[in-house]
C-alpha cells in the first residue's frame, strides 16, 4: 500500500516547534515551511471583520480551501501532533481539505463537527489506519514529535504501538480480560507473567474498571456489558503507555453514568497523556477537553480554546453549530 | 394461515415435511433392518404338502398374484391344493413367506420362499431343541441335536512309541544285513514284539480302566485299528485299540454335554490362531526381511543373489536333514546297546547297518558341501554376510516351524474328538466338529434374557472381530479401525491445507478478478465426482510421489515388483479424500473469517500488530469454531465416500491393521479394510447377496454411527472451543 507522500522529505527542526522559542513565526500552528506550490495559509487575524456567513459557505460549496480560524492562545502551547495541510480521498471523493492544527502536548483537544464532516476519518489518519482501506489517497503530512508519520522509512507497527486507539464502538478481542487488556504487550513480545499482571491492574485501575473485573479477569472479555467494555479498550489503550491517546466518540454507546467514569478518566489520563477526542457531544467536550476544534465538510474551521469556542466563538458558523442552531 | 394470507408457509413447511420424512425413513430403515439382524430369531419347522419339511426362520411374508397359468410349474402332489385355492377364478391373490433355511452345503439355497396354499394343515411347529449353530464355514446350520460324540483317544507310552521305532528301523534295513545278521535281526524283531504287545496291553487296560470310570450314559464303541468299531464290553485289553469313541444320545445330553465342552475348545481355537499369527506369520516375516536384505544387497551386485540364497537355503535344509537322520540313527543304536546289551548279534549287526547309513549320507552331504562351498566363493564379504544371515534365518524358521507346528497340532487333535452329530429337518445327519462352531443356541428354548445375550454377544463379535466366509460372517473390526485411521489421516492433512489456503484468499489476497476466479474454481471442485478424484489420486500419488518414494528409499522393493507406496495404501486414500473434501474446509473457512468482525481486526492492528500477528491472535481463535464446522462436514463427507478408495488402498481383506503394536506404530503404505467399501463388496461382490443383505444393513447402520460419533467429538470440542470465547453469536 503506497501513498503519495509528498512532504516526505520535508524535516523541520526540532527547535522551531517549540513554542517558547521567541522567533518562531506568528502562526506556530501552521506549518513552518512549505511547498512554492501551496497556498499560503492565512493567519487567524482576530480583528478581521467576519467575513459574511453566505459567502464562506458558498467558497465550501464550490470546494475552495477556507482558511481555519486558529486562536492565538494555540501558539503557545507545545504540541506533540503537527497535522500540516493534510488532504485524504476515498476513491474520487476528498473527505478532506488542506486541514492544518497542531496537537497540543498533555493536553485534551476535542474535535467537533456535523455528522460526516471528517472528524474520525483524521483521528484514523493520525495512527495511518486508513493504510488499511486500498481506496484511501492522501496528501500532506503529519508529524509526531516533529517526526514525519507519513514518511517512506517509518514503521507503521512502532508507530501504532506510540498511540492508543479507542473506537467508537467498543471492540474487546475474543479473549480473556486479563488477555484483551496486555495484548498490546504480549505482541511485543513481553512474557514475564508478573509483569503482565502489574501492567494489566494498572491499566484497569485507570480505565476505573479493575474493582469490577478483579475477580474474573480469566474470564472472556465478552461477557462484559457495553460500558465495561469500552473501559476495557480504554485500558488496553493505555497499558503500552502511548504517547497520544486518540479516542473516537468513546462514549456515544454508553449510558451516563458510565460516560461520566470515562470523563473522569480521560481527565485523569491528561498530563500523562495527549489526548485527542472526537465527540458528538457539546457537554462533553466542553467539559473534558482544553482545546476543541470545530470542522465542517472536510475543512478545520475554528480551532481554539475550548471555553473561547463555546463562549465566543469567532466565526458564526461555529456558533451556529455550538448553539446548536444546525449540524 | 390461507386466511392470513401464507400459502408460503404451508409451502416451507411442506417442503420440510417431506425432506424430514425421507431422512427419518432411511434412518429408519437402517436402524430397524440393521439392528434386528443380530435378535435371535425362532425356528419354525414347516411340513409342506409335497413331504418337504423346513427347518428355519420366519424372516419375510408378502402376497403376490398367482395364476392358472403357473399350475404347470407345480410338482405334481401339490397341485391339487393349489387348484382348490384357486377355485374357478384365473388369478388369486396368494400369500407366500420366506423361510432362512440356511444349511446352504445341503440344500444349495439359504433362503426359500414357501406358498401359503402349500402349507400342511396344522404342519407348522416350534420344535423344542432346534438348534441355531453358527460355524467358521459353510454359513449356519439348522437342526436338531442327535447326540455328542467324543473320540477319547488311547495316546501310546513313550516305551510303547521306541519300540515301534526300533522295530520299524529294523524291518526296514534288514536287507542291508548279511545272513548272520539277518537271523539275528528277525530275533530282536520277534523279542520287540513281543515286548510291545506286552506294553500295549497294560496301556489299554489303564486307558480302559480310566474310561469305564466315567459313569455318564453314553453308547461307548471302541475303535480298532482297522477302523472297524465293536461295543466297549466286548473289548479285551488284547486288542489294538485307538480310541473309544462315546456317543451321548438325546437332545438335553447333548446340549448339555457341547455347553460344558465348548468354551474349552474355543480356547483351544484362540491358541491355535494365536500361534499361527504370532508364530507362524511372524517367522515368515521375518524370512521375508531377510530375503529383502539380500535382494538389497544384490542391488548393486552382479550375482543374482536371491535365487542364490533360496538355492543355499534348499542344499542347507539337505543338509540339515540328513545331520538329524544321522543323529536319530545314533540314539537308536544307543537304544538297542540299551535293549540287547553291547556284543548282542543283533547290535552288532545294527552297528553295521548304522556304519553303512553314515557312509552312504557322507558321500551325499560331500558334494552338497562343496556345491554350497562353490556357490559361495564368488561373493564379497558383505553379500555373503546377506546371504549367510537369510540362510540362518530360513533354518531357524525351519527349526520353529516344526515345533509351532506340532503344538498346533497337539490342539487340533484335541479339539477334534468333540462333535456335534445334529440331524436336518429332513432327516440327515451331519457331524460338526465343536472347533468349528462359533455360536450355537437352542433357538426356541431362550428366553428373552438369553437372547438379549446371543444378541449382544453377536454384536460384540461383529464389532471386534475379523471377517470370515469372504466377509458375510464374522465382525468387521479391521474395517471400523481403517476408516477411523484415515477419516483421522485426512482430518489432519485437510483442516491446516485448507486453512492456510483460505486465510491466503482471504486475508493476504487483494481482492479481485484472479481471486474470483480462484474462488469460484475452488467451489467447482466440490462438484467434482469423487471417483475422478480417485484416478487423480491413483495417477498422482500412486504412480507419480509413491513411485518417486520407492525409487529413493525402496529400490530392493523396486527391483521385486513390490511396490511399497507405489500403489495404494493408508497414506494415499486418507491424501485423495483430503484433495475432495478440500473445498469445504476452504469454504467455512473463507466464511468463517469474513464472520470476523473488522473492528476486531482494527483494534488489533491499533494496538501494534502486525498482520500475522492479528491474524493469529485475534481472526483464527475468533473463525474456529467456523472452521471446525468445515472439519465436521469434511469428516462426514470423508468419512462417507467409497468411489476414488477403491482405486487407492480400500481393499476387501487386509492382513494387517494399517495403524497397530509393531513399530512403527503407522504403516502408511499399507492397504486397509473400509466399511463403505465393506457394503460394496457385501452388497454386490459376495456370491449370496440375499444372505448378506441383512449384514449390509447392519454395516450400514454402523457407519452412520461410526459418522454420527466422530461429528458429534467434533461437535463437542467445538461448543468448548465457543464456551471458552465466550462468544454466542456464531
Ligand atoms: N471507507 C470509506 N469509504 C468511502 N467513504 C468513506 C469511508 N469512510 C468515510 N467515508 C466518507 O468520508 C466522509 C467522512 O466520514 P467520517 O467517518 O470521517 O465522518 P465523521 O465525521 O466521523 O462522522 P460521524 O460523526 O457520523 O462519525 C463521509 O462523507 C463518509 O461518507
Ligand atoms: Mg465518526
Amino acid at each position: 500500500m503506497g501513498f503519495p507522500m509528498l512532504n516526505a522529505t520535508r524535516n523541520v527542526p526540532a527547535d522551531r516547534m517549540s513554542s517558547s522559542d521567541p522567533t518562531a513565526p506568528p502562526n506556530p500552528i501552521a506549518p513552518v515551511s512549505k511547498p512554492a506550490t501551496r497556498g499560503e495559509i492565512p493567519r487567524a487575524e482576530p480583528n478581521r471583520p467576519p467575513r459574511g456567513k453566505s459567502s464562506r459557505m458558498e467558497a465550501i460549496a464550490r470546494g475552495e480551501s477556507v482558511a481555519a480560524d486558529v486562536h492565538n492562545a494555540l501558539k503557545h502551547e507545545d504540541r506533540v501532533l503537527d497535522i500540516e495541510n493534510f488532504r485524504l480521498w476515498y476513491g474520487q471523493k476528498q473527505a478532506l481539505f488542506d486541514v492544518s492544527m497542531g496537537v497540543p502536548r498533555g493536553k485534551v483537544t476535542a474535535i467537533i463537527g456535523p455528522s460526516g464532516c471528517g472528524k474520525s476519518t483524521l483521528l484514523r489518519c493520525v495512527n495511518r489506519m486508513n493504510d488499511l482501506l486500498d481506496i484511501v489517497r492522501i496528501e500532506g503530512d503529519m508529524r509526531l514529535n516533529g517526526d514525519s508519520i507519513y514518511d517512506r522509512k517509518v514503521d507503521v507497527i512502532e508507530l501504532r504501538k506510540r498511540m492508543g486507539m479507542v473506537f467508537q464502538k467498543p471492540n474487546p478481542f475474543p479473549m480473556t480480560i486479563f488477555d484483551n487488556v496486555v495484548y498490546p504487550l504480549r505482541i511485543d513480545g513481553e512474557r514475564n507473567r508478573n509483569v503482565l499482571a502489574e501492567i494489566c491492574e494498572r491499566s484497569l485501575r485507570g480505565a476505573a474498571l479493575w474493582d469490577e473485573v478483579k475477580d474474573r479477569l480469566k474470564e472472556s472479555a465478552l461477557g462484559l456489558s457495553g460500558g465495561q467494555q469500552q473501559r476495557l479498550c480504554i485500558a488496553r489503550a493505555i497499558a503500552a503507555e502511548p504517547e497520544v491517546l486518540l479516542l473516537d466518540e468513546p462514549c456515544s454507546a454508553l449510558d451516563p453514568i458510565a460516560t461520566g467514569k470515562v470523563e473522569d478518566l480521560i481527565q485523569e489520563l491528561k498530563g500523562d497523556y495527549s489526548v485527542l477526542i472526537v465527540t458528538h457531544n457539546m457537554q462533553q467536550a466542553s467539559r473534558i477537553s482544553d482545546y476543541t476544534a470545530f470542522m465542517y465538510l472536510g475543512r478545520l474551521m475554528e480551532y481554539g480554546p475550548t471555553a473561547d469556542l463555546f463562549t465566543n466563538p469567532h466565526l458564526p458558523e461555529t456558533n451556529a453549530y455550538v448553539t446548536g442552531r444546525f449540524g | 394461515m390461507i386466511a392470513r394470507g401464507e400459502p408460503v408457509v404451508w409451502l416451507t413447511a411442506g417442503a420440510l415435511a417431506i425432506a424430514l420424512f425421507m431422512i427419518v425413513g432411511l434412518i429408519a430403515l437402517v436402524v430397524m433392518t440393521g439392528g434386528s439382524t443380530f435378535w435371535p430369531k425362532r425356528l419354525h419347522r414347516i411340513e409342506l404338502l409335497d413331504g418337504r419339511v423346513l427347518l428355519g426362520e420366519l424372516t419375510d411374508t408378502e402376497a403376490y398374484e398367482f395364476s392358472r397359468d403357473r399350475l404347470d410349474a407345480l410338482p405334481e402332489e401339490v397341485r391339487g391344493a393349489a387348484v382348490n385355492a384357486l377355485g374357478d377364478q384365473s388369478a388369486v391373490e396368494a400369500h407366500r413367506t420366506q423361510l432362512r433355511v440356511d444349511n446352504k452345503q445341503l440344500t444349495g439355497e439359504s433362503y426359500v420362499w414357501i406358498d401359503d396354499f402349500l402349507r400342511k394343515p396344522n404342519g407348522t411347529s416350534l420344535p423344542e431343541w432346534a438348534l441355531t449353530i453358527e460355524r467358521t464355514s459353510w454359513g449356519r446350520f439348522l437342526g436338531l441335536p442327535e447326540a455328542f460324540v467324543v473320540n477319547h483317544r488311547r495316546l501310546p507310552s513313550g516305551t510303547e512309541r521306541q519300540l515301534d521305532q526300533l522295530i520299524a528301523f529294523l524291518e526296514e534295513h534288514a536287507s542291508r544285513a548279511d545272513d548272520t545278521g539277518q537271523q539275528a535281526i528277525a530275533k530282536g524283531v520277534e523279542k520287540l514284539r513281543e515286548e510291545r504287545s506286552a506294553v500295549r496291553e497294560k496301556g489299554t487296560a489303564e486307558f480302559l480302566q480310566t474310561i469305564r470310570a466315567d459313569k455318564a450314559s453314553a453308547e461307548r464303541a471302541a475303535v480298532l485299528e482297522t477302523g472297524d468299531e465293536i461295543p466297549l464290553a466286548q473289548v479285551r485289553a488284547s486288542q489294538p485299540i485307538v480310541a473309544v469313541r462315546a456317543m451321548s444320545p438325546g437332545s438335553q445330553e447333548t446340549w448339555s454335554r457341547f455347553e460344558k465342552v465348548h468354551p474349552e475348545v474355543l480356547d483351544r481355537v484362540a491358541a491355535i490362531h494365536d500361534l499361527d499369527r504370532s508364530g507362524l506369520g511372524r517367522l515368515s516375516e521375518g524370512q521375508e526381511e531377510a530375503r529383502m536384505d539380500v535382494v538389497r544387497a544384490a542391488l548393486d551386485s552382479e550375482h543374482a543373489l536371491a535365487p542364490l540364497a533360496q538355492q543355499l537355503a534348499e542344499l542347507d535344509a539337505v543338509v540339515d536333514d540328513l545331520e538329524s537322520a544321522a543323529e536319530t540313527r545314533d540314539q537308536l543304536a544307543a537304544a538297542f546297546t540299551r535293549r540287547f546289551g553291547g556284543d548282542s548279534d543283533v547290535v552288532h549287526a545294527v552297528r553295521e547297518i548304522v556304519a553303512e547309513l553314515g557312509a552312504d549320507s557322507a558321500a551325499q552331504r560331500a558334494p552338497l558341501q562343496s556345491e554350497i562351498e562353490a556357490l559361495v566363493a564368488p561373493l564379497s564379504e558383505d553379500e555373503k554376510a546377506a546371504v549367510d544371515r537369510y540362510r540362518k534365518v530360513v533354518a531357524e524358521a525351519r527349526r520353529q516351524t516344526v515345533e509351532i507346528s506340532a503344538d498346533i497340532e497337539a490342539l487340533r487333535a484335541e479339539n477334534e474328538q468333540y462333535v456335534l452329530r445334529a440331524v436336518t429337518a429332513d432327516g440327515q445327519s451331519q457331524d460338526i466338529p465343536v472347533a468349528e462352531i462359533v455360536r450355537g443356541f437352542p433357538a426356541n428354548r431362550l428366553g428373552f434374557a438369553e437372547r438379549l445375550k446371543v444378541y449382544l454377544s453377536r454384536w460384540a463379535e461383529f464389532l471386534l472381530a475379523e471377517p470370515r466366509e469372504a466377509n458375510t460372517e464374522g465382525g468387521v473390526f479391521p474395517a471400523i479401525w481403517g476408516t477411523v485411521a484415515m477419516t483421522l489421516i485426512m482430518t489432519i492433512a485437510v483442516v491446516p491445507f485448507g486453512v492456510l489456503a483460505a486465510l491466503f484468499l482471504r486475508e493476504y489476497a487483494k481482492a479481485g478478478v484472479v481471486v474470483s476466479a480462484v474462488r469460484i474454481a475452488v467451489n467447482n471442485l466440490a462438484g467434482v465426482p469423487s471417483i475422478v478424484w480417485g484416478v487423480f489420486g491413483l495417477g498422482f500419488f500412486c504412480y507419480v510421489v509413491g513411485a518417486g518414494i520407492d525409487e529413493a528409499f525402496y529400490p530392493a522393493y523396486v527391483s521385486e515388483n513390490k511396490p511399497v507406496f507405489g500403489t495404494g495404501g493408508l497414506m494415499w486414500a486418507s491424501l485423495t479424500l483430503a484433495l475432495l473434501t478440500l473445498p469445504v474446509v476452504i469454504v467455512a473457512t473463507e466464511e468463517a473469517l469474513s464472520a470476523v468482525p473488522n473492528s476486531m481486526r482494527e483494534g488489533s492492528y491499533a494496538c501494534g500488530a502486525s498482520k500475522w500477528q492479528t491474524i493469529r491472535r485475534i481472526v483464527l481463535p475468533r473463525a474456529l469454531p467456523g472452521i471446525m464446522t468445515g472439519m465436521i462436514l469434511a469428516m462426514a463427507r470423508g468419512a462417507g465416500e467409497v468411489a476414488p478408495l477403491m482405486l487407492v488402498g480400500a481393499v476387501k481383506i487386509a492382513p494387517e491393521l494399517p495403524i497397530d503394536g509393531d513399530a512403527p506404530f503407522i504403516h502408511p503404505s499399507r492397504s486397509f479394510m473400509h466399511l463403505g467399501f465393506h457394503i460394496y463388496d457385501l452388497g454386490f461382490q459376495s456370491p449370496d447377496s440375499e444372505a448378506a443383505k441383512p449384514m449390509v444393513f447392519t454395516t450400514t447402520l454402523l457407519l452412520i454411527s461410526l459418522i454420527a460419533i466422530l461429528n458429534i467429538l467434533a461437535i463437542r470440542l467445538r461448543s468448548r472451543l465457543r464456551k471458552r470465547f465466550g462468544a454466542s453469536q456464531f
